[in-house]
């Protein structure tokens, strides 16, 4: 069974669009990378994945239930942790914890405390003194409190400090290794890098591209940095597979896809005093692609 | 019932503060009244001195100043209807759409609940509170009556302007769940229910007031429930007893019809 299987899922705002014909799947226990720009459709998938809007057309499952007839189902089997937390002004941290657990059932709270203790965040306090930082910790232990089977985060690391980031980043080993699956949503390429098998590259509404990360990252796709000669500046090397060419001075930055001999042939014969070849940046792959 | 448990949790200051204001308004009043008594005369004259508009829609042209009842629906009962109806409609739209206006609605429909479930403990808080907020209307009404002991009081008419007041409460909260289940600005709909209670409230004064505009009368709920009426005739006429109700269903029943059906977006 497929965490989650979605199939030409359709969602129009009046006349605007919202997603086109978003066709992917995500097998359990995969933590999987939904990367875009802001404005791509990244949350406009995850809200109709959840039923807070309907689909114009197109159907989706996740854990085998049907996102619009199933949505309690899906609900108890899924932690969702938003872009934005938003919560209850006259509650306490512990308060919001206590009544999110309380529609899953009993209230675990040993793990309600480990999860704070790791995360260092202080339960006493009123979710309204809180930071923005703290409040995604408040978000982050109500995602995960009542073990779900299916974590769904947006845009998780926002307001996060580095070393906070890094905390999170260990809690999501943790559920990965219990066998948890995760759709993972951001615009911040090198962290989906760190921790997905997988990501789904949405633009303007529309999926560019399922890959796995390592595919993307170990393509024959090269970043190729050539330092020309003094007075070479204007050299350019003409090569099929060659997708972008970026000149600065005397350095010619390349991204190139071809056949890697002919590159070193080419290369031989080129006015350069040093040259750097490196495995693209998830970033300048989804650059590369965002440009096409 | 954790969402119910909730509300009434959340709006229980409310509920106080509206319940002793306006039992502070009825015994103020109740002991005008009682001072008044004693001077049957004083009465007359205070009557006397309204103009003949003002006289008929506060139901003072039909309605006796002199008996317990007639003062109560005069000066009383006009009030505790307009506020009343003020705050059930505050409190109904308020109950829904501040999930919304305070962004907390997509944590909520994260969890495993239902938009129904959301939608009917919601109401039921509401209501209940509503009827709550009633009955400490009918009791401090009739400790004020119990205090004035020169009259015996018409308790079936009581009973009966008691029954039409919450039934006009209970529409108004009705329309006020109604509208905050339909709009996506949440912001403007208390506002909105305001108004609505205000604009109905005016309008069955001006029809009150002006021959030519008494057909509106049908168009406000006020009317449905005017004190006069009913302590004249000693029964809700069948209009009333169909027309509040029916708002009450259709309100509610809209309500959950769109509500589970619409996209929520914060």
């Amino acid at each position: 069974m497929k965490a989650v299987d979605i199939q030409e899922l359709t969602k129009f705002y009046g006349s605007s669009r919202g997603i086109q014909d978003i066709t992917f799947s995500i097998e359990e226990g995969e933590v999987f990378g939904f990367i875009g720009p802001n404005g791509a459709g990244k949350s406009t998938t995850i809200r109709t994945l959840l039923n807070f809007i309907y689909p114009t057309s197109g159907r989706a499952t996740i854990l085998g239930k049907d996102i619009v007839r199933d949505s309690v189902d899906i609900r108890r089997m899924v932690g969702y942790l938003p872009s934005e937390v938003h919560y209850y002004d006259d509650m306490k941290a512990v308060d919001l914890l206590r009544y999110s657990a309380s529609f899953y059932g009993k209230v675990d709270e040993p793990r309600m405390k480990k999860l704070a203790e790791q995360l260092d965040l202080d339960l006493g306090r009123k979710i309204e003194k809180l930071s923005f930082g703290n409040r995604k910790k408040v978000g982050i232990i109500q995602a995960m409190l009542h073990a779900p089977r299916l974590l769904i985060l947006d845009e998780p690391t926002g307001g996060l400090d580095p070393l906070m980031q890094h905390t999170f980043f260990e809690l999501l080993e943790e559920e990965r290794q219990k066998g948890v699956t995760v759709f993972f949503s951001s615009h911040i390429l090198s962290e989906v890098q760190k921790v997905c098998d997988r990501v789904a590259i949405i633009k303007q509404g529309e999926l560019l591209k399922v890959e796995s990360v390592s595919n993307l990252t170990r393509s024959r796709l090269k970043k190729v940095m050539i330092t020309l000669e003094p007075g070479m500046s204007d050299y350019a090397i003409r090569l099929e597979g060659i997708m972008n060419q970026e000149r600065d001075g005397q350095e010619l930055r390349l991204l190139f896809n071809g056949d890697i001999k002919q590159l070193l042939s080419e290369l031989g014969h080129m006015p350069l005093v040093d040259i750097r070849i490196e495995e693209p940046s998830l970033e300048e792959v989804f650059m590369h692609y965002y440009e096409r | 019932m954790i969402l119910f448990r909730r509300e009434l949790r959340k709006n229980l200051k409310p509920l106080l503060i509206w319940s002793a204001a306006l039992s502070a308004l009825i015994l103020i009043m109740m002991s005008v009244f009682t001072q008044m008594a004693k001077e049957a005369e004083l009465l007359e004259q205070l009557t006397a001195a309204f103009p003949e508009g003002m006289l008929k829609v506060f139901g003072m042209d039909t309605l006796n100043m002199a008996d317990v009842l007639g003062f109560y629906g005069v000066e009383v009962y006009s009030m505790t209807t307009l506020f009343g109806s003020i705050y059930a409609a505050i409190l109904a739209s308020g109950i829904l759409s501040k999930e919304q206006s305070e962004k907390t609605i997509e944590f909520l429909l994260s969890k495993p609940v239902t938009r129904t479930r959301i939608l009917t403990e919601k109401l039921a808080a509401a209501l209940l509170y509503v009827v709550i907020f009633n009955l400490v209307i009918i009791v401090v009404s009739a400790i004020s009556f119990l205090m004035i002991q020169s009259q015996e009081v018409d308790w079936s008419r009581f009973m009966l302007l008691s029954l039409a007041q919450l039934l006009l409460h209970a529409a108004f909260a009705a329309a006020g769940f109604f509208l905050s289940s339909i709009m996506n600005r949440s912001r403007t709909i208390l506002p909105v229910s305001l108004g609505l209670v205000m604009v109905l409230y005016f309008v069955f004064v001006a029809a009150n007031l002006s021959d030519s505009l008494s057909f509106l009368l049908y168009i406000t709920p006020f009317h449905y429930v005017d004190a006069a009426d009913i302590l004249e005739s000693g029964t809700l006429n069948v209009l009333s007893v169909t027309v509040i109700p029916l708002i009450l269903l259709i309100g509610t029943g809209s309500a959950y019809v769109i509500y589970r059906r619409r996209d929520i977006s914060v």
